[in-house]
């Protein structure tokens, strides 16, 4: 049984949030201060984190950082009350996967959303992609330059995939949403540019200028043409 | 060239006070000079007329006596001969005399009505011309029994001229007949004396007419330069900068300027800070409630699907309040959203994410988010823009779900027009329409064209006001325009290109709304 770690102060939301997913057949582990999350992430090594922003003790973006800093792979989705573009970039930049404002539509949703991250935890290609002078591990899940790897999040990997997969290929921002993050609804598309930021960040050697991930203004963004099979 | 100094002059304390200093200066020490200067002229010039007419007097004497001397001798012993030797004698005698006290000439002329002799012995020394002695003076002296005087200029036959006095008088010779006498004396050295006096009183002039100058510059900088920091930190101050203070040293009245002023701009810069504090701390409170609202309402939420989502388990009552419950906390949430947005306006803290959107497009895909048969709508024209997509959706979602609240289920036309630097966008209905004085009271918050009539898409009363400020942020508008019972026109226009301006003049909206009335 899949298993998320929800940081949430709330005790009656997080009471509300353990309800709905055990009903969706995920484990739950509760914890209500943001300095006991990173203990507790280690002894149970959840399959996904749910984090919300404002915790006592630690703040929730520290927390994501310091989850990052132990485990580069492991999903983190915030689930906020606060909405405004700035929070959001914030959070994604401190290594987040994906970024929920509270309340959600429906809890549909977010059993949607985490199931997309376990998902993506057991997606299986085999192979190799080359992007440019990147070699890319579908099997290891790793990324090398010139035999150095590059660590990068589970979902900037997938993106990455995404794109490099289909050489050329232009993808709207939706659809990536759709092939990447598994929204059916339309949803931020804010999410595909700061992930598409930081990924340029990590692989490109002037992210000013990439190279590798284009970006094809009014409709999306593809790989670089040289990248092949 | 004038223009400019009169504006200088309106504009600068400064000038204006040196300027009125050193005009006084000039004046006052202009009458000074000037009486001084013609006081020493008159001075020299009378003692030496005094001291000339003295030495002429003596000279003449002493010409008549010797031309006494002729009178005893033997009348045939007088020749022309001897008379010319007599005449030269005596111009030699007359010039040698007294030559120490000042240069002069002697000049014997022959009057007019002298018929003794025929030979005229008329002469001058050093070739001064004749005519340095002026006619009436000739006159003068040949009716006169006595000396008469006059200023001239004697002048040389060599082209000399200078200035002198002339001294006459009029001698009658023995067998030679009436001549005149005059002494001339040159005044070169004396009109040399006053040219010295007068550009020494030029040069103390100039002199203390630059320290005037610079007296009044340096005084009236110290006065004025105050003032004018002081006007120049009470501009920065009235344009916004209110942390600018006057720097004051001493006492003075000044001094006292600049305290009064930092006083007030205290006062008023306290004043403002406190009402933006207040206005603050109510948009900081009214965020924080919505913000710590939406905790309970996510659980609430989730409680209530979670209840709604067992319903055919419960009797009819009871899943028809779950409903109820439901609608209710969808609607709440709503609110709250639309609460924060407007929080978001209010605390100037909305930003613009651009991209390029197709306006066609956009509106088909908001008009299928709508839960509505999209039949209703006819969608006319086609344009792109740079703009924030959710917010465009926004301002769409709320004219488009305004138009079916109010469209009596009639069509709605919407019409996209592209111009120079804007996109516009009409939203048409045929419905109950809107008067007059309800074009701006429709985008006031929480405002209801008819209180009585429920809102049966569940609107929160605040999406016309959330649209204008969307519309405004891109830097466009929304205006309306209706008829009671013919329906109303919304018309959104926004520019084309991210953060320029809109040049187009605005659309004609009643002519826009009665073309659409068929």
């Amino acid at each position: 049984m899949p298993s998320v770690l929800v940081v949430e102060d709330d005790q009656d939301l997080a009471e509300m949030l353990g309800i709905v997913l055990n009903g969706a057949g995920i484990e739950v582990d509760l914890v209500s201060r943001g300095d006991e999350a990173l203990e507790v992430f280690r002894n149970n090594q959840p399959d996904v984190v749910l984090l919300d922003v404002m915790l006592p003790g630690f703040d929730g973006v520290e927390v994501c950082k310091a989850i990052r800093q132990e485990s580069p792979r492991v999903p983190i989705i915030f689930l906020s009350a606060r909405g405004e573009t700035p929070d959001k970039i914030k959070g994604l930049d401190a290594g987040a996967d994906d970024y929920l404002v509270k309340p959600m539509e429906h809890y549909s949703e977010l059993v949607a959303r985490i199931k997309t991250q376990l998902r993506r935890n057991s997606r299986d290609l085999t192979g190799h992609l080359t992007l440019g002078d990147l070699t890319i591990d579908l099997v290891e899940h790793s990324v090398t330059r010139a035999g150095r790897a590059i660590p990068l999040t589970r979902l900037e990997f997938d993106l990455l995939v995404a794109l490099a997969k289909e050489p050329g290929r232009v993808f709207t921002r939706e659809e990536l949403l759709r092939e990447v993050w598994d929204y059916r609804h339309s949803a931020d598309t804010r999410l595909v540019n700061v992930h598409v930021q930081r990924l340029r960040s990590k692989i490109e050697h002037d992210p000013d200028q990439p190279s590798l991930v284009l970006t094809v203004r009014g409709v999306g963004y593809k790989s670089g043409a040289n990248g092949n099979r | 060239m004038f223009s400019r100094l009169r504006l200088a002059l309106r504009r600068s304390l400064a000038i204006r006070v040196v300027l009125l200093t050193t005009t006084l200066f000039t004046l006052s020490s202009g009458v000074i000079g000037t009486i001084i200067f013609l006081q020493i002229e008159s001075r020299i010039i009378d003692s030496s007329i005094e001291s000339s007419i003295n030495e002429a007097q003596s000279t003449i004497t002493a010409a008549e006596f010797r031309f006494e001397l002729i009178q005893n001798a033997n009348p045939e012993s007088i020749t022309d001969q001897s008379l010319e030797e007599a005449f030269e004698q005596v111009m030699a005698l007359s010039i040698a005399r007294g030559a120490t006290v000042s240069a002069r000439e002697i000049a014997l002329i022959k009057s007019e009505e002298n018929e003794v002799r025929d030979i005229d012995l008329s002469r001058t020394s050093n070739f001064v011309e004749p005519e340095s002695i002026s006619l009436p003076l000739r006159e003068l002296v040949e009716t006169s029994n006595e000396i008469e005087w006059e200023r001239t200029e004697i002048s040389y036959a060599g082209g000399e001229v200078v200035p002198g006095i002339a001294i006459g008088k009029r001698i009658n010779i023995a067998f030679a007949g009436t001549y005149e006498m005059f002494v001339l004396f040159n005044f070169e050295s004396q009109q040399e004396s006053i040219a010295i006096i007068a550009r020494g009183l030029l040069i103390a002039f100039a002199l203390v007419f630059i320290l005037i100058l610079s007296m009044a510059f340096f005084i009236v900088r110290r006065v004025v330069d105050p003032i004018r920091s002081v006007a120049e930190v009470a501009e920065s101050f009235t344009a916004g900068d209110l942390t600018r203070r006057v720097t004051v040293e001493g006492e003075d009245e000044i001094a006292a300027l600049g305290r009064s002023f930092n006083e007030m701009a205290f006062a008023i810069a306290q004043q403002i800070s406190r009402l933006e504090n207040l206005s603050r701390m109510q948009q900081r409170f009214v965020s924080d409630v919505s913000h710590e609202l939406r905790n309970p309402l996510t659980t609430i939420r989730m409680a209530g699907e979670v209840i709604l989502g067992e319903k055919d388990s419960y009797d009819p009552a009871i899943a028809r309040s779950a409903e109820i419950l439901m609608t209710q906390i969808i609607r709440f949430d709503q609110l709250l959203t639309d609460l924060i947005e407007v929080s978001r306006f209010d605390a100037a803290v909305a930003t613009l994410d651009y991209e390029e959107i197709e306006v066609r497009a956009l509106i088909r895909e908001t008009i299928d988010s709508i839960d509505v048969e999209p039949s209703r709508f006819v969608i006319r024209g086609e344009a792109t823009l740079d703009g924030d997509r959710r917010r465009i959706t926004r301002i769409l979602r709320n004219l488009l779900s305004n138009a079916l609240d109010h469209g009596e289920e009639k069509e709605i036309v919407v019409t996209v027009s592209k111009r120079e630097t804007s996109v516009d966008v009409s939203i048409r209905d045929f419905g109950l329409g809107l008067s007059p004085d309800q074009f701006e009271r429709v985008f006031e918050r929480f405002w209801r064209a008819d209180p009585s009539r429920s809102r049966e898409r569940g609107g929160t009363g605040l999406g016309l006001a959330i649209a204008v400020e969307d519309a405004k942020l891109h830097g466009g508008s929304i205006r309306v325009f209706g008829e009671i019972g013919h329906g109303a026109l919304f018309l959104v226009t926004l520019p084309s290109d991210a953060g320029q301006p809109i040049t187009d003049p605005p659309v004609d909206i009643s002519q826009q709304f009665h073309s659409l009335l068929s």
